[in-house]
């Protein structure tokens, strides 16, 4: 156990001067790991906090680069990095702020090809992951390799969070044991979350992850967090072992990692994809030739009301994806038609209602009313 | 009447509500009345054969249903069904 050092006692005083951390317990954040999946909205404020506690060695995992959609709530990142891998702006965020710790990065995505190799030198998970393949691997491999994984997820308002360590209690998946259907849980990108809501999520995954790594207190470990930030409520539900977990049940027949993307029917990764067919897209520009032309086609705008108040196409008509399959009746089938979102991905469910609907002439807007403003109306902003 | 505390996955197709007062005095009954009052969540909580959606969780007060009486859990005028999808933003 490496000591502190004069400066070190110095930067924690406070840690110091309460009783259930105390010198000892610095000593012990100072020769602890953790690994950060994810350097989003819940890496942000977990890797900040974990920095300042002086965890002594920090793992940092992400593949992505900071964009300014990310500067709403990615609190470790900021316009100076724009455009920068992200795992290097957090280091240099981080370093700056605590100067003592090492922090290590791992600029790629964390898949069942290197997940066990990255994880095994950790000595707690921290899930700051924003999509369900990458959510079930992080799982997988924190009961592989028996070691506790502090959870968190956001959507709009609502926040869960919790401590699995399938050694002495339930994992991710005896909660969820499946993931939803493709498409039916939006992710942030789709359907928005509240800037700070993963700093309070996140700070909460600090505060566990901080509690395991010095033996403290009475973690989530067998509880779950549901915070709702509109009418600021924290309630706790109870988790148990489910006997027949796949993963950590006693008859778990999952032994190693599996095709997570196949497994949850998505990329792992939250950015709108446009799963249409090639042969039902339409760019911008086919678009906006076909427009001029005699018998325009009916444009299907699938987003939410508000959304029309950013950006719309005149003539549009709006029927949210939400209610589609519910208000086919309204349309007809027989008239041509092209459906768009924001970015592509609502509009391309949309497409699969309309077909097995029967709709025949129906193609999507490839890239949403974003592509449009891009190439070629750039009066209107991107989102 | 049981209250049913719903996610923000959910409230768009409740009104932006975050909990709702029903009638039922099962799990079954009370998510029937729920469906019965807001079609359009019938298909986020139970799939084309009726079961129960693998993604979403529910729990009577603190307890999740798989430990009580799955949907046939009872429910009581002060009892809350809590609505529980998986969400994965980060």
């Amino acid at each position: 156990m490496t000591p502190l050092t004069k400066d070190e006692i110095l930067r924690y005083s406070r840690h110091l001067l309460i009783p259930e951390v105390g010198l000892s317990g610095q000593e012990k954040l100072k020769n602890a790991s953790a690994l950060v999946i994810g350097t989003g909205g819940l890496g942000s404020p977990v890797s900040l906090y974990l920095a300042a506690a002086g965890v002594g060695r920090i793992g940092l995992v992400d593949y992505d680069v900071v964009d300014s959609t990310n500067l709403q709530r990615q609190i470790v990142h900021g316009s100076a990095t724009l455009g920068q891998r992200k795992v290097d702006s957090a280091k240099a965020r981080l370093q700056d702020l605590n100067p003592g710790i090492h922090i290590e990065t791992y600029d790629l995505p964390f898949t069942a090809a290197n997940a066990l190799q990255i994880a095994a030198d950790y000595d707690v998970l921290i899930d700051g992951t924003d999509n369900f393949p990458t959510r079930y691997l992080s799982n997988d491999t924190a009961v592989l390799l028996g070691k506790p994984l502090v959870y968190g997820s956001i959507f709009r308002f609502d926040g869960q969070a919790s401590l699995f360590d399938a050694r002495s209690g339930p994992c991710y998946r005896c909660l969820f044991p499946e993931p939803p259907p493709p498409g039916l849980v939006p992710t942030c990108a789709e359907g928005g979350v509240l800037g700070v809501l993963p700093g309070v999520i996140g700070s909460i995954q600090a505060t566990e992850a901080l509690k395991v790594l010095l033996g403290i207190g009475e973690t989530l470990q067998g509880r779950l967090l549901l915070y709702n930030a509109l009418d600021m409520s924290f309630d706790f539900v109870s988790l148990r072992k489910n006997p027949k977990c796949r993963v950590c049940g006693p008859q778990a027949d999952i032994k190693e990692l599996i095709d997570y993307e196949a497994f949850c029917g998505v990329p792992g990764h939250d950015h709108e994809i446009d799963s249409s067919a090639a042969e039902e897209n339409l760019s911008a520009r086919q678009l906006a030739r076909r427009l001029q032309e005699s018998a325009a086609p009916l444009l299907l705008d699938v987003r939410e009301p508000h959304e029309l108040e950013i950006s719309h196409l005149p003539g549009a008509l709006n029927l949210p994806l939400g209610q589609l399959a519910a208000r086919l009746s309204e349309l007809d089938s027989a008239r041509e038609m092209v459906v768009f979102c924001k970015a592509g991905t609502r509009s391309a469910r949309a497409l699969e209602i309309l077909k097995s609907a029967g709709f025949r002439r129906v193609k999507n807007l490839q890239g949403g009313i974003n592509a449009w403003a891009r190439e070629i109306d750039p009066s209107l902003p991107v989102y | 009447m049981p209250f049913v505390r719903v996610p923000a996955l959910f409230r768009y197709y409740l009104n932006q509500q975050t909990q709702v007062s029903l009638p039922g005095a099962s799990v079954q009954e009370t998510l029937q009345a729920l469906i019965a009052a807001y079609p359009a969540i019938g298909p986020h909580l139970f799939d084309s054969q009726g079961r129960l959606r693998r993604h979403i969780n529910l729990f009577v007060n603190s307890e999740n249903i798989r430990s009580l009486n799955e949907l046939e859990t009872a429910l009581s005028a002060e009892d809350v069904l809590k609505i529980l999808p998986s969400v994965t933003g980060g």
